[in-house]
């Protein structure tokens, strides 16, 4: 699995991740911005909530989460293409050559993607916040909440659930591209089920689809009223195993024709 | 039960098999070939020889038979990988990372040594253009970079998918001579190719393949033999009768075209025949052997020249 990883680090070169990653920061970066500036020039009653839910100690992690989802998606796409690519671009046959353990190479490669997820979100809510500290220094905010021991309590809980969270999406994206062995049919596929099949779930029948696991990863990350923390946590464990397992079967019994 | 020959040969395969759904891509396939050969593997479109290498490969599992590549089953492609290398169906890498890269990022996966991408890319003459993205490569650079990563372990076996396809003339030299060059090492090289007239000059084994089944495997100057011809032209037409009756005589199939016998019989049968057209009487003009092309006997195996896939 060594080899793998190690492998897999020389592709971190590529422009497709570094996209990814920029994409991330600047969106968490901007989001922290123009969340500070909404609420303290946009008045009204949602810029009044959401101004006051700022003065308080949750007010950095309640910012940021705003902009989490946006954060996820990218790590579903970019995860999700650089798996399907490996069967788009023909290069698994070459990689199955020289690793014919398949697990070792699936688990090298899943691993890779995760540090490179978890390495992106945590550069991302590392610029969110200091963006938010610039803004709201700028904006006349106090942040004093922000740094109390409770704040940075739930900053570092925000963190936790984060990376969690996206090492749950990471593995439903390599899922997903293990099934279509494709690049684009992974994006279109983990984004469709992500975005619109679980939410008409949800809607149909609310009390099944909440053990979905995009909801699940979601309720872990956003600290969902729906679910308890423990359920969202039990259930994110219970489906990355699935994921995982899943993936490995499909990945180490299937015909590479690619 | 395996026999010291299967164990010997570098690639060995038993009534193997596969279908995809209802197709059938090989199907009881009975191939051998020995160490340190170049095998030219042809057959037409989707005659079943990439299912083939991927079978070997350990990428596509057989639904029927057994194969041995190495002296190890296929089963455990672990026993056998480290020592092949194989390009297939063409070269296929990341095309944001340089040709070094993309090489780097085998040999760490195949724990091979890094220097090595270096020296094959000196060797396939890509040292020049190695820190260039692979995506600015020609087709012609592209297919050097795979032979150079089929090359990383330092292979026993070379499965080589259409190697020289977008190679100008003299890139087909290189490969062609680089090809000789391994076999000279001990090397075995197992070559998928459309192009007969190139399969002929370096090939000495050969695996003829249609619908998944071997229509011959063998020393490649065997495909040919049985299928050379004598063209003997008598000083005078009235003469063809004695010489056909000749011929005749030694069981031999003829034909007449314009005043000459063409009779298909080993080349050896040239001397005799010679020695009994004088005897008789006969003088011959001229007296020539014809050796029937890899091109002409293929699509004499084939039946027909339908198949137009395939060029010399």
């Amino acid at each position: 699995m060594l080899r793998s990883l190690r492998s897999e680090l020389v592709k971190f070169r590529r422009p497709s991740l570094l996209l990814g990653t920029t994409a991330m920061v600047g969106f968490m970066g901007f989001g922290a911005y123009f969340g500070i500036d909404r609420a303290v020039a946009g008045g009204g009653p949602m810029g009044g909530r959401m101004l006051a839910e700022l003065r308080t100690s949750q007010g950095l992690v309640a910012l940021l989460g705003h902009v989490d989802l946006v954060v996820t998606a990218i790590v579903l796409i970019t995860v999700s293409a650089n798996f399907g690519a490996e069967w788009s671009q023909g290069t698994l046959r070459n990689l199955l050559v020289r690793e014919p353990r398949r697990l070792r190479l699936l688990a090298g490669k899943t691993v890779a993607l995760l540090l490179y997820a978890l390495g992106s979100a945590a550069l991302a809510i590392a610029v969110g916040t200091a963006v938010a500290f610039v803004a709201a220094n700028d904006h006349g905010l106090s942040t004093t909440p922000w740094t109390s021991s409770d704040g940075l309590s739930d900053l570092l809980k925000f963190a936790g659930n984060g990376a969690l969270s996206i090492v749950g999406y990471s593995l439903l994206g390599m899922f997903v591209a293990v099934l279509t062995r494709s690049a684009p049919a992974a994006v279109g596929v983990s984004l469709a089920y992500a975005l619109v099949v679980e939410g008409l779930l949800v809607s149909l029948v609310p009390d099944q689809a909440q053990w979905l696991p995009g909801q699940v990863f979601t309720a872990l990350a956003s600290s969902s009223t729906t679910i308890s923390y423990w359920q969202a946590l039990a259930a994110t464990v219970a489906w990355g195993a699935v994921l995982l397992a899943a993936g490995g079967a499909l990945f180490r019994f299937r015909d590479v024709t690619a | 039960m395996t026999s010291a020959t299967d164990r010997d040969a570098a690639i060995v395969t038993r009534k193997l098999g596969k279908r995809f759904g209802r197709r059938t891509a090989v199907d009881g396939l009975d191939i051998n070939v020995p160490r340190g050969t170049v095998c030219g593997f042809v057959g037409p479109n989707a005659s079943g020889k990439t299912t083939t290498i991927r079978i070997l490969l350990g990428l596509v599992r057989p639904t029927a038979g057994t194969a041995r590549v190495l002296g190890s089953s296929i089963d455990h492609p672990r026993a056998y990988l480290p020592r092949v290398g194989a390009l297939i169906e063409g070269p296929a890498f990341y095309p944001s990372l340089s040709g070094r890269k993309n090489l780097e990022a085998l040999a760490r996966l195949g724990s091979h040594d890094l220097q090595r991408a270096a020296q094959l890319l000196d060797l396939v003459g890509l040292s020049e253009r190695g820190d260039d993205r692979e995506s600015t490569y020609s087709m012609g650079m592209k297919q050097r970079l795979g032979i150079a990563g089929a090359l990383l372990p330092d292979p026993d076996l070379l499965l080589l998918d259409e190697p020289t396809n977008g190679l100008d003339p003299q890139g087909i030299q290189e490969i062609r001579e680089l090809m000789c060059a391994l076999r000279d090492q001990g090397k075995t090289l197992f070559v998928s190719s459309h192009i007969l007239a190139e399969v002929e000059q370096v090939a000495d084994w050969l695996v003829i393949l249609k619908d998944g089944r071997a229509l011959f495997c063998g020393p490649a100057q065997d495909v040919s033999m049985g299928r050379s011809e004598l063209v003997a032209v008598p000083e005078e037409r009235a003469q063809l009768a004695v010489l056909a009756r000749i011929v005749q005589d030694h069981g031999f199939t003829f034909g007449q075209e314009n005043g000459s016998l063409r009779v298909q019989c080993p080349v050896s049968f040239a001397p005799r025949l010679n020695r009994l057209a004088a005897q008789a009487g006969v003088t011959l003009v001229e007296l020539r052997t014809s050796q029937a092309s890899l091109e002409e006997t293929f699509f004499e195996l084939i039946g027909g020249k339908s198949d137009a896939s395939l060029t010399a």
